[in-house]
């Protein structure tokens, strides 16, 4: 009896340990030939048909090939622990932005530069079907490490029937915006839609309005982080005061924003208790179940900050990607898998199923079906000089980012704790007190 | 084989797996911390260095010139008021009424105790929805009083949002320390409490003389328990504010938790490594000071 109670417990404790191990021995598959590719992704705004599609198109073109998915919101935070641990490793991942440098010189993440070189249609290379702005997002010393997955356009997204119906006009410049707001509110419609738990939110057009002002040589600049001084950028500070300027009279806002988070004001928008809400080209998608009916919307050009270099700007909030970790069990199939949803046809899917775009040139306009909220993204993100706000300097990525201080100040100068000009001065400041304790820090001659 | 190895077998076996997962997930987590703390990456040189003290410097510096270090140490050090102060004294007065077994009190039992069985994530979603400031009920029945100028954004008002976490861990925390309490006070010899009855003794004496000192160790465990959770609580305030607004109800747990998050893994490490030295120190004080205080009962 004895012997058997024994038995049972070193049979429970080691299955225990092989669960937790969390190999990957289970990919092997099921039969000999079957081959088996796994893949794990962002469950988020742009929801699972967009992956599913191309899953579909992949085993039915690579016969003996399986592909199972792994869906996650919280897939970007769990990346990093994974790699680390070298367990229960996808064989490809779909990611949010995020500091993926670090995985990359770590030694983390398997060598794209053979699937950059690739020739996928029409004659061209991956990296030459990719936007220019981020052809070289995924390279550090001479290396690609990530493949740019999802680009699009950000900014205002307005209630394209209530516009219609109260005769309002899209506003092109930020002028004809303020002048349009009283109109919004007499009919007792808050203007503005935003959750402070997602202030972030407001990079979408802060960052365009600084584009805008600074102009492609200005942009180009900040990126090169050549000195301390691009914090000083007379655009960052004019963003930021336009910020203010809107949410300033708390009557532009509807009521609660600060408690809200972005499903919440959301919610709020499509429900028609505000006019405007600053969003990206994921929004449909993401709030397709809880459309009213009727309900029409669109994406607006950014509309211009006084003082414009180039007043068509867009912020396309790209740097989301996906990697192949260096220790996966399929590294060859996940090349091959990235390389086919390059392909115009793939591209294609990816935005009849998302309504929104990637970033390499194709033609995105021509796909079918399209609502009228992708359509204007899609025409936005065409006719448009497209920002990809990232920046090759280590310091930028391992260290500074956009607002080196203390985050985005966006919540501080709503409450005014800080002045647009006192956070403008205070990131300047800090930066230029540590920049050289922070180059040599990083290691940086 | 003899009965003493099959005897040492069995233990081996039984103890095997805690020991090592014990080994792996406290042992090699924290010496792997500890050693982080004193490293860099060299983003030039695909290195990790040797850091010294560097990581703990910004800690410094960070306190000095960010915001959000700052309000996340008070915040956290306010756990120990609000958790020793209010929730602790709550729960041994809840305790001892259900321990009397006053009208209702099997109903009091369960409100007391259903928060402790229930998720966290549905424990914050259910509280932050009686206190949302559209729909949430608070701000309603706060309307029917007439007390509109009362009502705000409870979860998005930097003055209301750090409040709202404390409330928030005083309704779900009740119902756990209830739980400790009220098995203490359920091992009071009979004897005692009658012999205080027979006495007279009213029931605020009973409680405060007859009562918290026989259960005293539980007491002391509850506050030990209850001062430690300054040092590590992240998850309500990340559920139910996301640390705002304007870092307003920011921990230093969360604070490390967000490091992590953006990459900073070293200062994290850092930053974990210092504030658990100096919550050890705190605890452990609380710790000695409270069996001064109280005697350690055996009955």
């Amino acid at each position: 009896m004895k012997k058997w109670a024994i038995l049972l417990v070193a049979a429970v404790m080691a299955f225990t340990m092989a669960a937790c191990s969390g190999n990957n021995e289970e990919g092997d598959g099921n039969s000999e030939t079957e081959q088996v590719l796994k893949i794990a992704y962002f469950n988020g705004g742009y929801g699972d048909e967009w992956l599913k599609g191309w899953v579909a198109a992949f085993e039915a073109a690579h016969p003996g090939v399986k592909v199972e998915i792994e869906g996650d919101p919280g897939i970007t935070e769990k990346m990093g622990p994974r790699l680390e641990s070298g367990a229960n490793l996808p064989d490809l991942a779909f990611v949010l932005r995020t500091n993926w440098q670090r995985w990359g010189i770590m030694g983390y993440l398997a060598d794209l530069t053979d699937v950059y070189e690739s020739t996928i249609d029409n004659g061209k290379t991956f990296k030459e079907k990719l936007q220019p702005g981020a052809a070289d997002y995924g390279l550090i010393r001479d290396k690609y490490w990530v493949a740019p997955w999802t680009d699009g356009a950000t900014g205002f997204v307005y209630n394209a029937g209530m516009f219609e119906e109260h005769g309002w006009k899209v506003p092109e410049t930020m002028a004809e915006l303020e002048q349009l707001l009283p109109s919004i509110k007499e009919k007792g419609i808050a203007p503005f839609a935003w959750g402070g738990k997602v202030m972030a939110y407001w990079d979408f057009p802060t960052v365009g309005w600084w584009a805008q002002y600074e102009g492609a040589e200005g942009v180009e600049a900040y990126k090169e982080m050549a000195s301390p001084d691009v914090y000083g950028q007379e655009g960052r500070l004019k963003a930021l005061e336009q910020f203010y300027e809107l949410l300033a009279d708390p009557s532009n806002s509807i009521s609660g924003a600060e408690g809200m988070d972005h499903i919440q004001s959301q919610m709020a928008f499509v429900q028609g208790k505000a006019a405007i809400i600053p969003n990206g080209a994921w929004l449909e998608n993401e709030m397709r179940t809880s459309l009213p009916e009727g309900f029409r919307m669109k994406m607006m050009q950014l509309p211009a900050i006084d003082g414009a270099k180039d007043a068509k700007v867009n912020n396309t909030q790209g740097g989301d990607f996906a990697i192949i970790p260096a220790k996966a069990k399929n590294v060859e199939l996940a090349k091959e898998f990235l390389k086919f949803t390059a392909s115009d046809d793939m591209l294609k899917l990816f935005t009849e199923k998302t309504g929104s775009v990637r970033p390499f040139v194709y033609d995105a306009a021509s796909v079918s079906g399209l609502s009228e909220f992708s359509q204007s993204v899609i025409d936005i993100w065409q006719n448009s000089r497209n920002v990809y706000l990232f920046s090759q300097n280590p310091i930028y990525y391992s260290k500074y980012y956009d607002w080196p201080l203390a985050g985005a100040p966006y919540m501080m100068i709503y409450m005014e704790d800080e002045t647009p000009e006192s956070a403008f001065q205070g990131n300047l400041q800090f930066a230029k007190e540590n920049w050289e304790k922070t180059k040599a820090d990083l290691g940086i001659e | 084989m003899s009965s003493t190895t099959k005897r040492g077998w069995f233990i081996f076996l039984m103890l095997a797996f805690p020991l090592a997962h014990f080994l792996v997930f406290f042992v090699y987590i924290n010496i792997n911390t500890i050693v982080m703390a004193f490293q860099k990456l060299n983003y030039f040189q695909n290195t990790v260095e040797f850091a010294g003290l560097r990581n703990f410097e910004q800690i410094f510096t960070d306190m000095k010139r960010s915001p959000l270090l700052g309000k996340a140490i008070v915040n956290s050090l306010l756990f120990i008021p609000v958790t020793n102060g209010i929730l602790l004294p709550l729960s041994i007065i809840s305790s001892y009424i259900l321990f009397k077994k006053v009208y209702l009190h099997q109903w009091f039992r369960a409100i007391f105790f259903f928060p402790s069985i229930l998720s966290i994530v549905i424990l914050t979603m259910v509280f932050s929805f009686m206190f949302d400031s559209t729909f949430g009920v608070f701000n309603d029945i706060l309307q029917v009083l007439g007390l509109e100028g009362w009502q705000r954004t409870w979860f998005g008002d930097k003055h209301t949002a750090m409040p709202m976490v404390f409330v928030y861990c005083i309704w779900a925390g009740i119902g756990f320390n209830v739980i400790l309490l009220n098995s203490a006070i359920t091992r009071i010899p009979q004897e005692v409490i009658e012999y205080g009855q027979l006495e007279g003794v009213p029931m605020w004496r009973e409680l405060s003389q007859v009562v918290v000192p026989m259960i005293w160790p539980t007491v002391t465990t509850v506050f030990v328990l209850g001062s430690t959770s300054a040092f590590t609580i992240f998850l309500q305030p990340q559920l139910l504010t996301g640390g705002g607004p304007n870092g307003s109800s920011y921990t230093i747990a969360l604070y490390v938790l967000e490091q992590v998050k953006a990459g900073q893994l070293e200062y994290a490490a850092a930053v974990g490594v210092f504030f658990s030295v100096i919550g050890i120190a705190v605890v452990m004080g609380f710790k000695l000071v409270l069996e001064r205080i109280g005697s350690n009962v055996e009955y």
